[in-house]
């Protein structure tokens, strides 16, 4: 695959690459920032394969990189099936889904040998900020004044969470979310979907491929609609009851998430490897596994509760005056409509946040269930209040 | 031959070149001049500031073949060695993968031998504050007490973290972050060595853009190198930062101004698909409004505000347009924004919310935004007492002469109407009864509030109504949109002029109205009977949901 292959969209960023290649300046340290499914680590391969092409004769001689990957040569296939031995992808390891320091020193012996076959040796750490501050911090020299003929690049999606030092050590390249149109397009004519559908899940995916595809799925689908349902549903006349089988329902979509990631790892560890391994450490691999759980699990509840959240954003945007086409649950146009007469903007405001603090409050080990129902509960209270009081909260935050 | 970056290329070889250090070299250089050079330093300061620079700098001037000199040769084998990091008795060493009491342990051990070959053993350890408590401490003898030819040099980023006792046993120095104007003349320095083409402007933003940090900065233009084609521009320099220019602030404040939200999400909608960093943007929103802050202050706070001329002049006009209440609010917002912006995976929805909340703050006046030629006007007014400050307090003025001269506002030639005739003050305070009685006509609150103002000041496009202090209340009344739009109604009958309505606190001359001392008592208490009724929540209900004001009170019988 070669640059001009990637899904449009991240022409900055290639741009950069491209020129830098052509002009014989490549950093030794790249930074690609951007949000999950846009492409990082597609144009991180294709730099590395670009960089040791076989298929080189002309310019490598004049001591210039290649300009482009030429995805045939056996050095390009190698990159492409993680067997190539000069790049090396560095992944968050263990179960709980850490970069530690042991890997980076690992990296830093590494990369001090020269290249085995290619022309520079490559790391590429994706999920850089799943770095441990020990990690980080040990990677600083490396990062600053590496051996020559070495290229570190390192993949993130939470800038904010990378420490400042690495940042700066570091060229940085942005990628940003795609044209939904690109998304839309590339979904109908390499996965054959319906246009109608193909524009659909573009819009739910906020710019972002590898999201369109993950909801797909039948399961993901089928989450979706209950999630909404659950959201158009919400009325001030509402009993507890009700609330609380409401919240009992998000719980239960997230419960039947664990337990499917229960099985799913289960099934990776089979029965003879168990055998393996002593007491404790069985133990401590049950132990990192239920902080890898924790963390997947967690993800999921923001996953759930931003379905909620696009939900209420599409009901303002409406009530705005904002047109169809900036909606993001296009295929409940007319719900939509009709719920954004009789609510009023305030509430959904207010909600807004309400699910964005119940959001953050995930970080503090908060019981699940207590702060779902706990939120669904403020949630009806914001909409009584407006109902019979309006002036309470008009202005105020 | 790999490229090296120019972060690197141009890491400064001589004491001289350290930019925006000046405390720390000048102390190095005199303590190496007068044969003082202590045996431990502790160099912290943020990223890319010359720590380690410094560090290898300070090991040259040390084991330079010509003596401990401030000026090392860079030309004989230690100085090429150590800048090479290759030499045997400089040994940097990286604090954060050494962490342990056993890398320790064995540097002990070799302190001990004597240098191979130049004057001193020199240890560099970089990125300090990673070592284990435990290292620390195995440290802490060797460190109080080394062997005559062993120095130690510590680098950090967060001092904070090294042991108090090491601190206590070196010789401390605090990096700075560097100058805005530093950092231009260094990478002015560097472009016209490296033949690059860069704007004026483009230097201006990088500087902004890198927190005071000369490896940002280098990281930044090598960046810049590739991503442009000729000449470096400012707007390269945002889109390489994920920095949204300037022009989308101004563009989303007017639309608060002029309360048009959806113009505002169309905007958001721009920034979020041009894959700028949001948490950024958030930011630099929040430091827009902090400048349209510092206009509201007004005087010498305006030099604090570090932006070429004409975005000055555009802030004048849009600070015009704010309290001090609105400001602090759009602020908090934003604040709050920034916050949620660090939790989410997609920054779109908390910035709508943030739009939609800001363009909906209720008592920003609807004033429509003054067509371009008056600008200047304005700005020029805004910008005057600035300058007058400066030469005032070049003649070392009295603080009192001062003040009065940057609040003091340059007269503005008095106002034509659409006749060519004048509109003076006079004519104005003439026809003011005359005024309150149209506007009476129209809404009897308008006048009630307006009555307690007196007209002070008119210009081409303004109508200065003062208040004073005690009629707060019926200033701010004057401000909301709906009023407002009212009373310059009734001014452009009046007067065949359109004027701005611009009520201000201050001192009113004289009680020349009449039935002053009477509606002044009247009135404060009023507000105190309104404040209290604000309270009470039943009113405050019916106030909010009919959008009302108290307009009389009336004793109840009981």
């Amino acid at each position: 695959m070669s640059f001009s292959e990637v899904i449009g969209g991240q022409e900055p960023a290639i741009k950069v690459l491209q020129r830098s290649l052509k002009e014989g300046r490549i950093s030794h340290a790249y930074l690609f920032i951007g949000p999950e499914g846009v492409g990082k680590r597609l144009v991180a391969r294709i730099l590395a394969q670009a960089i040791n092409c076989d298929l080189s004769a002309g310019p490598a001689q004049a001591g210039r990189d290649n300009l482009d990957a030429c995805g045939r040569c056996s050095s390009c296939r190698k990159i492409e099936n993680f067997s190539h031995p000069d790049v090396t992808w560095v992944k968050p390891g263990g179960l709980s889904r850490r970069i530690g320091i042991d890997d980076v020193r690992n990296l830093c012996h590494q990369i001090s040998l020269k290249a085995y076959a290619g022309r520079k040796k490559i790391f590429v750490l994706t999920e850089a900020d799943r770095m441990t501050a020990e990690a980080s911090n040990a990677l600083l020299k490396t990062l600053e004044e590496p051996p020559t003929n070495s290229l570190l690049i390192l993949l993130t999606s939470h800038p904010a969470s990378l420490f400042p030092t690495i940042i700066s050590r570091c060229q940085i390249l942005r990628f940003s979310p795609l044209p939904l149109k690109e998304i839309k397009d590339h979904l109908v004519s390499k996965y054959k979907l319906p246009s109608e559908e193909a524009q659909l899940l573009s819009r739910l995916s906020g710019g972002r491929l590898g999201k369109a595809l993950l909801l797909r799925g039948k399961t993901a689908r089928e989450e979706r609609k209950k999630v909404l349902d659950i959201a158009s549903r919400t009325s001030p006349t509402d009993d507890l009851g009700e609330l609380l089988r409401r919240a009992a329902e998000i719980g239960k979509i997230l419960s039947d998430f664990k337990r499917r990631l229960e099985e799913k790892l289960k099934k990776e560890t089979p029965k003879e490897q168990k055998e393996m391994f002593a007491k404790e450490q069985i133990r401590e691999i049950k132990e990192e596994r239920k902080a890898f759980i924790e963390g997947e699990s967690k993800k999921k509840t923001e996953e759930v509760l931003d379905i909620i959240i696009d939900w209420y954003r599409d009901l303002l945007i409406l009530q705005e005056g904002g047109e169809e086409a900036w909606l993001i649950n296009s295929d409940r146009k007319e719900e939509l409509q009709m719920k954004a007469k009789d609510v009023s903007p305030l509430r959904i405001r207010k909600n807004i946040e309400l699910i964005e603090k119940t959001k953050q409050s995930l970080d503090h080990h908060v019981n699940l269930r207590l702060s779902l129902e706990a939120m669904m509960m403020k949630m009806q209270e914001e909409l009584k209040d407006v109902q019979n009081n309006p002036g309470t909260i008009t202005g105020k935050r | 031959m790999s490229y090296l970056v120019l972060a690197r290329k141009w890491r400064p070889q001589v004491f001289e070149e350290v930019v925006g250090q000046e405390h720390v070299t000048r102390t190095l250089t005199n303590a190496i001049r007068q044969k003082r050079i202590a045996h431990a330093y502790l160099f912290a300061g943020p990223r890319g500031v010359g720590k380690t620079t410094t560090a290898r700098l300070l090991a040259k001037a040390l084991n330079c073949e010509k003596g401990p000199t401030v000026k090392p040769c860079n030309r004989c084998s230690s100085c090429e060695e150590i800048a090479q990091s290759s030499s045997l008795d400089v040994l940097e060493i990286d604090g954060a993968s050494n962490r342990g009491i056993d890398e320790i342990r064995s540097l002990r051990e070799n302190v001990k031998f004597a240098p191979s070959r130049d004057r001193f053993k020199i240890y560099i350890v970089d990125e300090v504050h990673m070592l284990t408590t435990e290292a620390f401490n195995a440290l802490l003898k060797t460190l109080e007490e080394p062997p005559e030819h062993v120095k130690f040099i510590f680098a950090t980023t967060a001092p904070h973290r090294v042991l108090p006792t090491i601190v206590s046993r070196c010789q401390r120095f605090d990096f700075k972050r560097i100058s805005v104007s530093d950092l231009i003349e260094r990478l002015k320095l560097i472009a016209g060595e490296e033949k690059l083409k860069v704007e004026e402007k483009a230097f201006f933003a990088i500087a902004r853009g890198v927190e005071g940090s000369m490896r940002d900065a280098l990281s930044l233009l090598d960046q810049l190198i590739s991503f442009s084609e000729g000449t470096i521009s400012g707007e390269e320099v945002n889109a390489v930062l994920g920095m949204v220019d300037e022009e989308t602030f101004f563009a989303l404040v007017e639309a608060m101004i002029e309360e048009d939200t959806l113009s505002g999400i169309k905007l958001i909608d721009t920034v979020v698909s041009q894959g700028r960093d949001l948490h950024l943007f958030s930011t630099n929103l929040m430091e827009h409004f902090r400048n349209l802050m510092m206009f509201k202050v007004g005087g010498e706070a305006i030099e604090l505000v570090d932006l070429p001329k004409d975005s000055l002049e555009r802030l004048a006009i849009q600070a015009d347009h704010f309290d001090m209440n609105e400001i602090e609010e759009a602020i908090d917002i934003l604040s709050r924004t920034a916050d949620a912006l660090k939790w989410t995976e997609s920054g779109r929805i908390p910035l709508e919310l943030a739009i939609i909340k800001l363009t909906k703050m209720k008592t920003a006046p609807a004033v429509a935004i003054p067509p371009r030629e008056p600008k200047k006007n304005v700005a020029e007014r805004k910008l005057a007492p600035a300058t007058v400050r400066k030469v005032v307090s070049k003649k070392r003025a009295p603080e009192q002469e001062s003040i009065s001269a940057s609040e003091e506002v340059p007269e503005e030639a008095p106002a034509e109407n659409n006749n060519g005739e004048f509109l003076s003050l006079e004519k104005v305070k003439k026809e003011w009864p005359r005024v309150l009685e149209r506007i009476r006509e129209k809404k009897i609150s308008a006048e009630a509030y307006l009555r307690e103002g007196e007209p002070t000041k008119v210009s081409e496009k303004m109508l200065t109504v003062t208040f004073s202090a005690e009629f707060k209340f019926h200033k701010e009344s004057i401000e909301r949109n709906e009023t407002r739009r009212i009373i310059e109604g009734v001014l452009r009958d009046v007067f065949q002029h359109d004027l701005m309505l611009r009520p201000v606190l201050g001192k009113v001359s004289a009680p020349g109205r009449e039935n002053t001392s009477r509606s002044e008592a009247q009135s404060s208490k009023d507000d105190e009977l309104n404040k209290l009724l604000e309270e009470e929540p039943l009113i405050k209900t019916a106030l909010d949901t009919f959008r009302a004001r108290v307009v009389e009170i009336k004793k109840g019988t009981n």
